[in-house]
C-alpha cells in the first residue's frame, strides 16, 4: 500500500468512527418519541436555558477576547509568551477540573466577598454564564488572534497614516478585514459553550428546570436509563453541531477568498 | 524641510545608525542600496511605524520624533500599497478624508480631478481586485496625497511593475511633484528609477549613509569604493600617487608589470594625497574613449595601447573590454551603436584608448 493510500483510508477510518457513533443512535429512535420529547417542556427548558447561556457566555469571552487576541497579535510586551501559553489551560485541564477550581475559588474568601456582593454563582444560572465563559474565553482569544494574525499590521500603519486613530484604524480597516475570520471564531466558541458539560455541572449542579443545560440533561436522562430520550437530545445537539461547523467552514474558506 | 539628525534605529541586532539628512522642500531624495541595508527601516522611522533608538526628525523645523504616525501629516506608500481591499477604490481615496472629521467639499473636488487627472475617474465605483497595476499604483497615489500632505514617502511602491508602465508613472510623480510642490523622499534599488526621479541620491549600506549628493555628483564622483560598486562600477583599480604638482595628481597604476603612469585632474582638494600613498582610481566605462587607429593625438594624456579581448552587444550599445598591453587589468568600455559601427570594433583588434583626467576619480582606500 503506498502511502498516499495509507493516508486516504486513515483519513476514512477517522470520518466512519464519528459516522458509526452518529448513527449507532438510530438504533434507539423512536419518531413517536422525538416529537413527544422534543416538545415535552423540559426538553424545551433545556434548549432555551443552552441557547441563552452559550449566546452570554460567547459574548462575554468574545468582549475580553478581541483586545486580547489584538494584543497578542500585533504587540510585543512583557508577559506575552506567558499570556499566549494559558491560554491553552481550558485545553490541558480537564473541564471537570475547571469547574472544581471555580467552586473551590467561590469558598474562598474573595469568592464569597464577591457571590455576597454581586451575584451567586454556586448552583445558579449565573453559574452556568461563569463555568462557560472561563472553557471558551481561552480558546475564543486563540481563534481570534489567529483571525487578526491574518490582516497585515500594514493596513493599519497605512490607514493612520490618512489620518486614522489607532482604535479609528482598528474600527474602519482590521476589524472588516477580519470579520469573517472573527465571526467564524464567535460561531465556534459559541459551539463549544453549547456543549460544555464538566465545567457547568461542577458550578451549576444538575436541577431539572433550573440549571440543566441541553448536555446536562442528556447526562440525567442516560442516568435515569431513559435511551430513546438521551437519543433526542444528542440529535438536538448533532445538528445545531453540525449547523454551526459548517457555517463556521463557510465564512473560513471566504476569509481565504478575501 | 525635512531633517533628520543622528538617528539612530535598532530593529532586532540590525541598526540604522547616526543618520544625518536635510531633504530641501520641493525635492526629490531617493534613498539607495543593497537589499536589507536598512532603507525601509529608515523610512518607516520617518513615518513613524518604528520608534528611533536615539536623534530627531523635524519637519518643517517641528520636532515630530514622538510624534503619532497620525499626526505627522506624512503620506506614504509601502511596496505592497496596501489598499483596502474591502473598500472600493472610492472608499480608498476617500479614507482620509473621511478622517479628517466633516467631508471638506474643496478637498473633496481637488481629490475629484486629480483622480481625472490621473485618468482613474471611471474606476471609483470599482473594487480594488479588479485593477491592473498601473491603475492600482494611481488610486494608491491619490489616496496617499488626498489627505493634502506636501511629504510624499515611497517605499520602491513601483518595483513590480512593467518597465513602460513604470516609466509613465515616473513621469506622473514628477509631474505631481512640479503641480502640488512636493517634497518626496524614496527608495529604490533600482538606479534607472533613482536618476530619472532623484534630485539627490543617498547611498545606504550596511545602516549607514555613506554618500549623499546631487544626482550628477554621485554619478561623475562616487566618495568611497562601496558607494562605486553599488553605482555598478567597474572600472576601478589600485593605485599609487607618484607625486602631486599644481592642478594634476601623476599615478601610476598597480597589477602591471610596466609603470602606467596617469594624469588625474584635482577637483577637489587632494591635500591629504602623499605621495606613495594608496588609492583606487575609477572611470565610468562610457567616459573611456576608444580611438580609431591614427586618431591618438600627442597632446592627449593618460592613452593607453592595448587588444580588444571581447565585444558584447548590448540593445543600443556596445560594450568592449579592452587589456593595457601587458598588463593584468581589463577596462570595461562603452561605446554607442553608431561608434561602434565606424569602428568595427571585433575581438583581438589592436586599439588605443584615452582616459580623459577630469573624467578620473580617485577613492582613498
Amino acid at each position: 500500500m503506498n502511502l498516499k493510500r495509507l493516508a486516504i483510508s486513515c483519513a476514512f477510518f477517522t470520518f466512519s468512527v464519528y459516522a458509526g457513533l452518529v448513527l449507532s443512535i438510530f438504533y434507539f429512535f423512536s419518531g413517536h418519541l422525538f416529537m413527544e420529547t422534543i416538545l415535552s417542556e423540559r426538553t424545551l427548558f433545556s434548549i432555551r436555558l443552552s441557547l441563552i447561556a452559550a449566546t452570554l457566555a460567547t459574548t462575554l469571552s468574545v468582549f475580553l477576547a478581541i483586545p486580547s487576541a489584538y494584543a497578542l497579535s500585533r504587540f510585543d510586551f512583557r508577559g506575552k509568551d506567558i499570556i499566549d501559553t494559558i491560554l491553552e489551560f481550558p485545553m490541558i485541564v480537564s473541564p471537570a477540573a475547571l469547574g472544581a477550581l471555580l467552586l473551590i475559588f467561590f469558598n474562598t474568601p474573595l469568592g464569597e466577598a464577591l457571590q455576597n456582593n454581586t451575584l451567586q454563582f454556586v448552583f445558579t444560572f449565573a453559574g452556568i454564564i461563569v463555568a462557560q465563559f472561563v472553557t471558551t474565553l481561552g480558546v475564543a482569544t486563540r481563534l481570534l488572534k489567529a483571525a487578526l494574525d491574518e490582516i497585515p499590521p500594514r493596513y493599519e500603519e497605512v490607514a493612520r497614516t490618512l489620518g486614522a486613530s489607532p482604535l479609528s484604524a482598528f474600527f474602519t480597516v482590521t476589524l472588516p478585514l477580519a470579520k469573517r475570520g472573527i465571526l467564524a471564531a464567535v460561531i465556534l466558541t459559541w459551539a463549544k459553550a453549547l456543549g460544555e458539560f464538566g465545567a457547568t455541572i461542577m458550578v451549576a449542579g444538575s436541577m431539572a428546570m433550573k440549571t440543566e443545560t441541553l448536555p446536562v440533561a442528556i447526562f440525567m436522562r442516560l442516568a435515569s436509563a431513559d435511551i430513546s430520550g438521551t437519543v433526542v437530545l444528542i440529535l438536538i445537539l448533532i445538528s445545531v453541531g453540525f449547523f454551526v461547523l459548517y457555517a463556521a467552514r463557510f465564512l473560513t474558506k471566504g476569509s481565504r477568498r478575501a | 524641510m525635512l531633517e533628520l539628525e543622528r538617528l539612530t534605529i535598532q530593529a532586532g541586532t540590525f541598526s540604522v545608525t547616526n543618520i544625518d539628512l536635510t531633504i530641501q522642500p520641493g525635492c526629490c531624495h531617493v534613498l539607495v542600496g543593497p537589499t536589507g541595508c536598512g532603507k525601509t527601516t529608515l523610512l518607516e522611522a520617518i513615518v513613524g511605524i518604528r520608534r528611533p533608538h536615539s536623534g530627531v526628525i523635524r519637519l518643517e523645523g517641528r520636532d515630530i520624533t514622538d510624534l503619532p504616525i497620525e499626526r505627522r501629516g506624512i503620506a506614504y506608500l509601502p511596496q505592497d500599497l496596501a489598499l483596502f481591499p474591502h473598500l472600493s477604490v472610492e472608499g480608498n481615496i476617500f479614507y482620509g478624508i473621511k478622517q479628517q472629521k466633516g467631508l471638506n467639499e474643496a478637498r473633496r473636488n481637488f481629490v475629484l480631478q486629480l483622480t481625472q487627472e490621473l485618468g482613474i475617474s471611471h474606476l471609483l465605483n470599482r473594487g480594488i481586485g479588479n485593477l491592473s497595476g498601473g491603475e492600482r499604483q494611481r488610486v494608491a497615489l491619490v489616496r496617499a496625497l488626498a489627505p493634502g500632505s506636501r511629504y510624499l514617502l515611497l517605499d520602491e511602491p513601483f518595483s513590480a511593475l512593467h518597465e513602460a508602465i513604470r516609466r509613465d508613472i515616473w513621469q506622473l510623480i514628477l509631474e505631481l511633484k512640479r503641480q502640488l510642490g512636493l517634497t518626496i523622499v524614496m527608495i529604490s534599488h533600482d538606479l534607472k528609477e533613482a536618476f530619472f526621479l532623484g534630485d539627490e541620491i543617498s547611498v545606504m549600506v550596511e545602516g549607514k549613509l555613506l554618500q549623499i549628493d546631487k544626482k550628477e555628483v554621485l554619478y561623475e564622483r562616487p566618495k568611497s569604493a562601496a558607494v562605486a560598486a553599488f553605482l555598478g562600477l567597474k572600472n576601478l583599480f589600485p593605485a599609487r600617487i607618484l607625486y602631486v604638482q599644481d592642478q594634476e595628481v601623476i599615478i601610476t597604476l598597480q597589477d602591471m608589470p610596466q609603470k602606467l603612469i596617469l594624469f588625474f585632474k584635482q577637483t577637489r582638494d587632494m591635500s591629504e594625497l602623499a605621495p606613495n600613498s594608496p588609492v583606487l582610481i575609477g572611470i565610468r566605462s562610457e567616459h573611456v574613449m576608444l580611438l580609431r587607429p591614427g586618431m591618438a593625438n600627442k597632446h592627449q594624456k593618460n592613452l593607453i595601447t592595448g587588444v580588444i579581448e571581447d565585444v558584447f552587444f548590448q540593445g543600443k550599445d556596445y560594450t568592449a573590454i579592452f587589456r593595457p598591453d601587458g598588463s593584468f587589468i581589463t577596462i570595461q568600455i562603452d561605446v554607442p551603436g553608431y561608434a561602434a559601427s565606424k569602428l568595427s570594433l571585433k575581438r583581438g583588434d589592436s586599439a588605443t584608448i584615452c582616459m580623459c583626467p577630469e573624467r578620473l576619480f580617485l577613492l582613498s582606500e
